[in-house]
């Protein structure tokens, strides 16, 4: 049996840290590895004797409850903040019916699940299997004044109901998509619109340009018809392109859009527009995979590239003096669309001085075989 | 908050399985699975089913073997979390490099969030010891000791780890003479002690009772070898706790030692022009000379006016 000191109680309650609500007692002073080595089994008991009696002490304190004849404690919440085992829910997007609703104000009344039948005198559900009212067990249709008579109006009943649900399972997909932000799919054509005795001119336009559209060639090879174009005019997709004298001014906006976008992150929440912590990270793996392991296989890309940068040489014309050819390091992408950008910026700086000493600079690129292109810089 | 999902439950058992699966604002109590590795020796393998034993009834055993590299590859590992919807792991393997090796880690969203390894050097299962057990799924106590846990951030972590892993189901309220199971913990050079007690209380003449400790096993050395953490980012972000859980802070109401309850209040700056002060006959308007003046100047001019527009008629 261990038997503890008050002063070691005493002295260890002082530095050791508890959270009752998740029985938990630390002991962070060090562990004296003499006496451990001496006989580590009843050390590590008497360290664990003396935690427990720590927790013990405490948890006799907590106010007691008697539940059936058990004495409870009543546990503090724990505060010690665990990690969750899966994030935080989110709430239930709307579905479209439900933004409509919460526009306009409607509320939804409780509907009880039951109601009296007096035909059978029974309670029956009012929707679902075996309900109250059920439309498609009545063994009488009543034909309406203007309709066909000449058809089964048993099959037509079970038809439509058919379509209803289809069309709410469709509308379930839409409000998932909506939701996902996923393209939300078109309905087409309804098979009641095909079937309606005197469809709109739109309406028949829109068919035949979607059956159109329904074979494996996606209407490339099927039969034209004669005055089609007039008909399914202003039906398809149409592309645009920009003109190639650009707007100025679109163009740069353009540009700040994109340079926004990527200086923007997805999470609104963080303040910091651009992770400087993850950027710099990236700069230096890519730093050393260029320093160290130029010949390892898999940053032979790398290798490559910077040869390749290595053999772009500059000559800089001042006052019609040649400079030394100079090797370019660094330079922007290729068709890249932000380049232009990042290179006006640049440029700009350099613009300034020559502007100041009243001299002209050209700047001849001589790319290895393709071509030279100078540069004038005033 | 049910998550919409595009392939619909077809029964209502189906339904209310995958809803438990869902995140929630209280969270279920987590789950461990221990799997076997490749190739794992006797020890390695019995080291598994002690721990499964311990955790039980939140465990699972996947006893056929799992070829996996944690710490090459996690991704069959997170699989495996996912199918089996349990966020807490244990993976034993055996191998020449690293011999009798124990796997400890957990996972956030399906994604492993850290992980340590450990290889078992001395094990001495519950069988050995021969004496009465702790009741299955008793919340145990965890205690803790060595300076690393409070200085290393790795050691930190793996204490945090420890306390997710065995400390079961989160509880309100407990009975205190069902306090019986104790889990002790403790660092020391690179080596982590575990080990295992059944309390016994003693009189003491006092409320509080006296522990006694007998030791019910497994007891484990282990070494420290390798670990992965997760990035901080996901780290915060796990810990962040909804809502709903969190106590609604009143704001602008404190206490002070006495009882007595202050309110702070903000209010717009004073206009005090028009601050109303005490009302004295001297301060009406019509005692203002020079404004009576003006206002007979203005009627006379009005007067004026009209005579000499009577007059251009």
């Amino acid at each position: 049996m261990v038997v503890l000191e008050t002063d070691s109680i005493e002295q260890a309650a002082s530095v050791s840290i508890q959270d009752l609500g998740n029985l938990f007692q630390f002991d962070p002073r060090p562990i004296e590895s003499n006496e451990f080595k001496k006989d580590p089994n009843s050390y590590l008991k008497q360290a664990c004797t003396l935690g427990t009696q720590l927790l013990i002490n405490n948890l006799f304190q907590l106010p007691v409850e008697r539940i059936d004849d058990v004495v409870v404690a009543k546990l503090p919440k724990p505060t010690i903040l665990l990690p969750r085992e899966k994030p935080i829910p989110k709430e239930k997007p709307l579905t479209k019916w439900e933004q409509y609703a919460k526009l306009k104000g409607i509320k939804k009344t409780k509907k009880s699940r039951k109601v009296w039948d007096e035909t059978t005198k029974t309670w029956k559900p009012t929707w679902g299997y075996n309900r109250i009212n059920d439309s498609t067990k009545d063994w009488l249709v009543e034909i309406k004044q203007n309709e066909d008579p000449n058809q089964d109006f048993f099959s037509k009943r079970t038809q439509e109901k058919n379509e209803r649900v289809a069309k709410n399972e469709l509308q379930r997909l839409r409000n998932i998509a909506r939701s996902t932000k996923k393209k939300v799919p078109g309905v087409g054509n309804t098979p009641t619109v095909l079937t309606s005795t005197n469809p709109d001119k739109i309406q028949l336009k829109k068919a035949l340009n979607m059956a159109k559209k329904a074979d494996a060639s996606m209407s490339k090879f099927s039969k034209k018809l004669d005055n089609e174009d007039k008909v399914t005019k202003g039906l398809g997709k149409k592309r645009k392109f920009e003109s190639n004298y650009g707007n100025l001014k679109s163009e740069n906006e353009k540009h700040l859009k994109l340079f926004e976008k990527l200086t923007t992150t997805k999470d609104k929440s963080s303040k910091e527009k651009l992770n400087i912590e993850k950027a710099t990270n990236k700069y230096i793996q890519t730093e050393n995979g260029e320093n160290g392991k130029n010949d390892n296989r898999k940053n032979s890309k790398h290798g490559k590239r910077s040869k390749m940068g290595s053999k772009n040489k500059i000559v800089i014309v001042i006052n019609n003096e040649q400079t030394e050819p100079i090797i370019i390091t660094r330079g922007v992408k290729q068709g890249g669309p932000l380049s232009p950008t990042l290179f006006d910026i640049y440029i700009d700086e350099l613009g300034i001085f020559p502007n100041e000493l009243k001299i002209g600079i050209q700047i001849v690129f001589f790319f290895p075989i393709i071509f030279s292109m100078p540069m004038t810089l005033y | 908050m049910v998550v919409s999902r595009v392939n619909k439950p077809k029964t209502k058992r189906g339904k209310r399985f995958l809803e438990n699966r869902d995140p929630k604002v209280v969270e279920n109590v987590k789950k461990a699975m221990f799997i076997k590795g490749g190739r794992t020796s006797e020890k390695v393998t019995k080291a598994l089913k002690q721990f499964y034993m311990l955790k039980s009834p939140f465990s699972l055993m996947l006893s056929k073997k799992n070829i996996l590299r944690p710490f090459d590859d996690v991704n069959p590992l997170e699989y495996l979390a996912q199918k089996n919807d349990h966020s807490l792991f244990m993976f034993g393997f055996d191998s020449k490099k690293r011999p009798d090796s124990l796997i400890i880690g957990r996972m956030f969203d399906n994604q492993v969030l850290d992980m340590f390894e450990f290889g078992v050097e001395k094990f001495v299962p519950m069988e050995e010891f021969k004496n009465e057990k702790v009741t299955l799924g008793t919340k145990p106590m965890l205690v803790f000791n060595g300076e690393a846990f409070s200085v290393d951030p790795e050691y930190m972590r793996l204490k945090c780890l420890f306390t997710d892993y065995f400390r079961g189901e989160t509880a309100e309220n407990i009975r205190l003479q069902g306090l019986e199971h104790v889990l002790h913990f403790t660092a020391l050079d690179g080596k982590i002690y575990f080990r295992s007690y059944k309390t016994t209380f003693l009189k003491s003449g006092t409320k509080v009772p006296n522990v006694e400790l007998s030791e019910i096993g497994p007891a484990f050395d282990f070494v420290f070898r390798r670990s992965k953490l997760g990035s901080d980012d996901i780290f915060k972000k796990s810990k962040k706790q909804p809502k709903e859980i969190m106590a609604n802070k009143k704001k602008n109401i404190s206490r002070d030692g006495l009882g007595t309850t202050y309110g702070r209040i903000h209010m717009q700056k004073q206009d005090l022009d028009k601050l109303q002060t005490r009302k004295l006959k001297a301060f009406k308007r019509k005692f203002d000379k020079s404004e009576e003046e003006n206002g007979k100047d203005e009627i006379k001019n009005k007067k004026a006016k009209k005579n000499t527009e009577n007059a251009a008629e």
